[in-house]
């Protein structure tokens, strides 16, 4: 069972099965995320997925046992001969000779001499193994039993259990020039600082953190304005939260008193051009919107400033003080840190896996019988060129002319 | 009636030519099972392709024709790759998975063709209003398919293929050939190497975009996000296109590595040194034949691979405009927007002032930044021969004008900056949506550009 559970012609098998099913469900719309539905969250998919993660397992052991624990004959070697040998040759003759093919520590008995080289060059291949197995299982994990959640949040609001936001390091400059109509406005680290139990971490728009078994970061960041909006027939008080980055996006909130509508989108202070370029200075510290109202038929423009208050068309709209807002997305996962490990030594492995290039197994044993010399020799990588040196090689041991050798080969 | 006749003559010739290199094999023509396994997978494969294809009544309860071009794909590159599985078996040892194979080939080869040719020759009985006659001509056009390949296997046979073929090189030549070949040409349109580069583009970009969800890093547009560039990377048809090369040539590999692996024939036994040599020799001359298809295979998908790249990037190269010297002023006046549109589009614009009996060919182009680059339709280095004069000059890709001599591409950032592969800058000044070029300058820049011809510097 476990020899089945180990060939790499299930793992063929198993990985062609798998393609397969994506091709399938590449007949229809959205095939990726049918197919990780299928692969996760069905019983047939899953039997297939952690049938590939035992056979990745096996195939692991398989690799370490046969290297470690390997038993055979000389004649079950990739290749062998028996010739008869020179009447000086004695054990120690014999393991100078195997010692000239590279061989250092050789385990001499008598008049046998058997060496191997590379018996941990497993470890790159076994490592990368690890690290697929321990990312898969993550997967399947994660897709069962994550949870995510995501909330605007303001200074001080609280959200979760007894998790605060007590301040935010946007690193939103004074001004930004923006130089043609593609946005070149980037932030670099937004930060937020989220107190806990009496204890204050530090959350990114980078890294996941961990703050009372969830997973934090910041996931947006926009103005938050307070706006008052008097029309003839309402009067409407609301702190908005404004989506108007990068400079040039528009915000649009509903006046569900009267049906309409209001949309903010940063006004640049300065407009700049020179030949074909166009430059836009927009103010960040302070900002300054350009809003239009839609209301009954009736549409006005007006361009204000936090804590002003101006009139138009009908309308009178008074801006309280400008501030920040983030979006948190908060994730129970508790895989996330092993999809992270997995990742990371899968990639380990995949680059310890480049030693194999010159790190692999040979093996040879040489054994006196009488008046022979019955020598064998095995190589994991480039076979043929190891069966001609070993037979070039074999020369030294020789006695007789070469029609009283006596050889089978048996490479492959 | 000849379009029915050609279509079902020239489908059958090509699908009928993979059976019998198969049968040629002394492995497959020698064995009565294996034969069978082959001729029963075409007959099956022509029967229900038929069925399929032709009755409407059938064809609406199965699937739409892009997924059936869609599994045609998935079992001819399946064929393709089955040629690394028969390099690693011993055939002898497994007649049960040569059987299955030789049946799947045989299916294969007959199945989606019959389909596609069923349904064309449906269609157009209808549209003619003729049905006895238009399947008469298809009839009569796959029977002299047949009838012509088997006038020609009694040639084949005398050709020693059984020396160049193994059988995992059948498949990979098989599968090759279904590149090339594959599907009824007047109903599909598409490459399958296309079909495959954008199939893995589309997988990247969702498992690229599922691994950031995952993760916790999904993409922000303006907050830089750690590997964001890495994750662009994968995502970007590049990435996809070098996967396709790579899945594509790793079964002719395969084949190449497994026959210069193998082991040189033991010559110890033999008395004569010329004896040794001469075993040897035979051996790499088997070992060179059998390189042959292989490399033929190669050739076809490399060849492939290129019309692929060039499908998928075109070239854009607009016709040059004329323009003359503006009311005696010594200038050439461009404006922004004119009948091509306006210069901010991005796209390249080329222009022609003809200077006595020679034509003095510019471009002009918005580069990234927003400024305006304009230089000679011609570089330094690559001055083709008279005779090859078309080669000169740029065509645009994307963010990139190509020198169509050397297939260059050079970034529009280095557009007027001088030397290497650019094209000869030139001096240029804007004014009120109009880019002013002095005449003299023109002429001048281009005089020099001549004169590097006349000095023999042409490639």
């Amino acid at each position: 069972m476990i020899k089945k559970l180990s060939s790499r012609w299930l793992t063929a098998a198993l990985l062609i099965a798998i393609t397969g099913s994506y091709i399938y469900f590449t007949s229809g719309e959205n095939p990726y995320e049918r197919w990780i539905n299928f692969l996760l969250g069905t019983k047939a998919g899953m039997a297939l997925y952690a049938v590939l993660m035992l056979n990745i397992f096996f195939v692991s052991i398989g690799a370490a046992f046969s290297k470690i624990k390997r038993t055979e004959s000389i004649e079950e070697m990739d290749t062998f001969f028996n010739i008869p040998a020179r009447k000086d040759i004695t054990g120690e003759t014999l393991g100078e000779w195997v010692g000239s093919f590279g061989f250092k520590k050789a385990q001499s008995m008598n008049n046998a001499v058997c060496a191997q080289k590379g018996k941990f060059s497993f470890l790159p291949g076994t490592i990368m193994r690890a690290g697929i197995i321990l990312f898969s299982a993550s997967l399947l994990l994660s897709f069962h039993l994550r949870k995510t959640d995501e909330k605007i949040l303001h200074e001080g609001d609280s959200f979760g259990e007894g998790i605060r936001l007590a301040g935010t390091e946007a690193g939103i400059p004074g001004e930004f020039l923006q130089v043609g109509e593609k946005s070149a406005f980037c932030l670099s680290d937004v930060k937020a600082l989220i107190s806990y139990k009496d204890k204050t971490y530090a959350v990114s728009s980078g890294y996941p953190s961990k703050v009372g078994g969830r997973y934090l970061r910041i996931s947006h960041l926009g103005f938050s304005q307070q706006v008052i909006v008097e029309g003839s027939s309402f009067r409407l008080v609301k702190e908005a939260d404004l989506d108007v980055l990068p400079p040039g996006k528009t915000s649009v909130m509903p006046i569900e008193q009267s049906g309409g509508m209001i949309s903010f989108t940063l006004k640049p202070e300065k407009t700049i051009t020179k030949g074909l370029l166009t430059g836009k200075l927009y103010g960040l510290d302070s900002p300054f919107y350009s809003v239009v109202i839609q209301s009954k038929g009736k549409t006005d423009y007006i361009d204000i400033k936090p804590s002003e208050s101006k009139t138009g068309g009908g309308f009178k709209v008074a801006f309280g003080k400008s501030s920040l807002y983030i979006k948190m997305q908060s994730v129970y996962d508790p895989a996330l840190f092993f999809i992270y490990s997995g990742l990371l030594v899968t990639f380990a492995g995949a680059l310890l896996m480049l030693s194999r290039f010159f790190w692999y197994e040979k093996r040879i044993c040489a054994l006196i019988t009488g008046n022979s010399v019955l020598a064998g020799y095995s190589e994991e990588f480039y076979r043929k060129w190891g069966i001609l040196r070993f037979h070039k090689k074999k020369e030294e041991l020789l006695s007789c002319p070469e029609s009283a050798i006596e050889k089978a080969d048996s490479s492959g | 009636m000849l379009q029915p006749f050609l279509i079902t003559l020239r489908e059958t010739i090509q699908c009928s030519v993979v059976i019998v290199v198969v049968l040629i094999l002394p492995e497959i023509r020698d064995n009565r099972g294996y034969r069978k396994a082959l001729i029963f997978g075409a007959g099956a494969a022509l029967i229900l392709g038929v069925l399929a294809g032709h009755f409407p009544s059938l064809g609406r309860r199965l699937p739409a024709a892009e997924t059936w071009t869609t599994w045609r794909y998935a079992f001819e590159l399946m064929v393709f790759y089955l040629s690394i599985f028969f390099a690693i078996i011993n055939l002898r040892a497994a007649p049960l998975a040569l059987s299955t194979g030789l049946f799947s080939i045989g299916f294969i080869a007959f199945f989606f063709e019959a389909r596609a040719s069923a349904f064309l020759l449906h269609d157009m009985a209808v549209m003619k209003g003729n049905i006895p006659a238009v399947i008469a001509s298809g009839i009569a056009g796959a029977g002299s398919g047949f009838g012509v390949v088997i006038f020609l296997s009694r040639f084949f046979k005398k050709i020693p293929v059984h020396t160049v073929f193994t059988p995992s090189s059948v498949f990979m030549s098989i599968g090759a050939l279904k590149f090339l070949t594959g599907g009824v040409g007047e109903l599909e349109k598409t490459d399958i190497l296309i079909f495959l580069q954008r199939g893995i583009q589309n997988f990247l970009e969702s498992a690229v975009g599922h691994l950031r969800q995952l993760l916790m890093l999904t993409e922000h547009p303006f907050i830089d996000v750690p590997f964001d560039g890495l994750a662009g990377y994968l995502s970007e048809d590049r990435t996809a296109m070098a996967l396709m090369v790579v899945f594509i040539m790793s079964p002719p590999l395969f084949i190449l590595i497994d026959l210069f692996a193998r082991a040189e024939p033991v010559v110890d036994t033999a008395e004569v040194g010329a004896q040794k040599r001469l075993k040897i020799s035979f051996f790499r001359k088997e070992i060179f034949l059998k390189t042959i298809p292989v490399m033929a295979a190669l050739i076809i998908l490399i060849i492939s691979i290129h019309a692929v790249n060039i499908s998928l990037n075109p070239l854009y190269e607009p016709v040059p405009r004329p323009v003359g010297e503006e009311d005696g002023a010594g200038i050439v006046k461009i404006l922004f927007s004119d009948r091509s549109g306006d210069i901010t589009d991005g796209k390249l614009r080329k222009y022609v002032y003809y200077y006595g009996n020679k034509q003095i060919i510019f471009l002009v182009i918005l580069k990234p930044d927003g400024s305006l680059g304009a230089a000679l339709d011609q570089c330094e280095i690559c001055r083709p021969a008279e005779w090859n004069k078309s080669a000169q000059g740029y065509a645009q890709r994307g963010n990139t004008v190509v020198c169509k001599y050397c297939m260059t591409p050079i970034p529009l950032s280095t557009i007027n900056n001088p030397g290497g592969c650019n094209p000869i800058p030139l001096s240029f000044r804007v004014e009120e949506k109009t880019i002013i070029i002095a005449l003299g300058d023109l002429i001048n820049t281009f005089r020099a550009a001549e004169a590097l011809d006349k000095k023999g510097m042409h490639l």
